[in-house]
């Protein structure tokens, strides 16, 4: 900037100039004195200032060719503010009742009865599902493993063979229902294969092996007059056969029992925990929403009623 | 005339016509003035007078008090920094600058008729100067000095009109005062009362 007078600070022609103005505050004022009075290049700087100033002041006024007034009957008037605003926020509310509305429609669609029984297995006492697993491990419900079993019943009455003795594991039928999670591989007899149930992989299986040990003799014997040992060589392809068979008949018992499975929960403690969390959380969300319906239908139902009454008023 | 004033603005809020006319009256000049100094184009100043009157009306309602010059002044200067950014973006030549002879285009000025035909001359030759080294400035010190010098705001008035801190205004006012001196006095028609040399 042109410094017109002797060099000094710009903050200084500031103060100046504010002086000039008579717009300084009192400790300012006292500064700007002292320093016209023990400045003379300040000094001059003031009267240059007060000079220009009064020369701005008389200029002469310039005069429009035309009046500004606006006509009245196309002048557009003040804008009022009340109305629209409350339209707005009335709208505004509204719009996010419905969607709260909408959300808790949606929640309790989710929450129909066509999800699967949480509810069911929760009235079913654990304890009867134990005793239907039981049941089902005693030999209930297949025909295949009846016959089987009514089969090794039989066969456990005569001496076992010493080859097949070890093939043997055969526990009766109920004996011991605790000491096993799968059905006891029965050991069939060496029974004609009319005798044996036609539909079953495993009694194909085993229908087979007889015909293999015509020569023996076995194969030809009936169940439950069999007494003859057989001979070692034939016991274990015997033995073989029948293992082969074991876990086919596991898979047709299996299968032969999808009733159970399908009712077993996977473990009873776990039942209860996650029933007893589930319930809490939804009903804290359904509180919830019920609340924001409630509280923004009302905030609605004011806003209109404001909106109406300011609509009156502007009439 | 303040009571009157104030009354008249309440009348205006509530949509009277006739008494915003009435304020009308009372500033049109002092808006065209500020607007022509800014704009130093008579067509452009009356343009501009006219949108802030009718903006100052739709918008009445705002005015929550205070000095109604430095209210209805800032719309004025917002107009002109409009304008001159308008004029920025496509620099237009007005006609009428170029019809320096024509009287009907140049703007009039208020005569006294007490005044002697050559100082009457000597004086709108120093207007026309005065006007000419003010377009020199920067648009901010231009505004400062006019509604400062010319108009006669006071500083928390034009800090009103122009949305500018205290401090902003002081500095920019001296800074277009010191400007504003050094042009004219590189000129001749200054006065030589006014072309005194500092020591």
């Amino acid at each position: 900037m042109e410094r017109l007078s002797h060099n000094h600070a710009e903050d200084t022609s500031e103060l100046l100039s504010a002086y000039v103005d008579s717009a300084l505050d009192v400790p300012e004022q006292r500064r700007a004195e002292a320093q016209v009075r023990d400045c003379p290049g300040c000094a001059q700087e003031v009267r240059d200032l007060r000079m220009f100033k009064t020369l701005l002041q008389d200029l002469p006024a310039m005069q429009p060719r035309r009046s500004f007034t606006l006509d009245p009957a196309t002048a557009i008037g003040p804008r009022r503010l009340l109305f629209p605003t409350l339209r707005l926020a009335t709208l505004v509310a509204s719009l996010l009742f419905f969607v709260v509305l909408g959300m808790d429609a949606l929640s309790l669609g989710v929450r129909s009865p066509s999800a699967p029984s949480a509810s069911q297995t929760r009235d079913a006492p654990a304890g009867s599902e134990r005793d239907a697993f039981k049941l089902d491990q005693s030999g209930g419900g297949a025909p295949e493993s009846a016959e089987l079993a009514a089969a090794s019943a039989a066969a456990s009455t005569a001496p076992a063979p010493d080859g097949a003795a070890a093939a043997d594991p055969a526990a009766p039928a109920g004996a011991d229902p605790a000491a096993s999670t799968l059905p006891a591989p029965a050991m069939p007899p060496l029974a004609p294969p009319a005798a044996q149930p036609e539909s079953s992989p495993a009694a194909q299986t085993m229908a087979e092996a007889p015909t293999t040990l015509p020569e023996t003799g076995v194969a030809n014997s009936a169940p439950s007059a069999s007494g003859e040992p057989a001979p070692p060589a034939a016991a274990q392809s015997q033995t073989d056969a029948l293992s082969a068979a074991a876990p086919s008949e596991q898979a047709a018992s299996d299968s032969a029992a999808p009733v159970f499975r399908a009712d077993q929960p996977s473990s009873p403690d776990t039942i209860g925990v996650q029933q007893n969390a589930a319930p809490a959380d939804d009903g804290a969300a359904r509180g919830a929403l019920r609340i924001a319906e409630i509280g923004l239908g009302l905030i609605a139902l004011a806003l209109g009623a404001a909106a109406l009454w300011a609509w009156r008023q502007q009439r | 005339m303040a009571n009157d004033e104030a009354q008249l603005i309440t009348d205006s809020q509530r949509g009277d016509v006739r008494a915003f006319n009435l304020l009308v009256e009372r500033y049109q000049t002092r808006l065209y003035n500020l607007c022509y100094r800014m704009l130093s184009d008579p067509e452009a100043a009356a343009d501009v007078t006219q949108d802030t009157f009718v903006s100052a009306f739709r918008n009445i309602r705002r005015y929550r008090g205070g000095s109604f010059a430095a209210w209805i002044m800032r719309i004025a200067t917002n107009g002109c920094y409009d304008q001159l950014r308008m004029r920025q973006r496509r620099p237009t030549t007005s006609i009428d600058a170029l019809l320096e002879d024509d009287e009907d285009h140049a703007p009039r000025q208020f005569q006294d008729a007490s005044e002697a035909p050559d100082e009457r001359s000597l004086r709108n030759e120093l207007a026309g100067e005065i006007q000419r080294c003010l377009q020199l400035l920067d648009p901010d010190q231009r505004l400062a000095v006019i509604l400062s010098d010319i108009q006669g705001l006071s500083y928390d008035e034009i800090s009103t009109a122009t949305g500018w801190p205290l401090g902003t205004v002081k500095s920019r006012l001296s800074r277009g005062r010191a400007q504003l001196r050094l042009v004219l006095r590189q000129g001749e028609l200054l006065p030589a009362r006014y072309r005194q040399e500092e020591g």
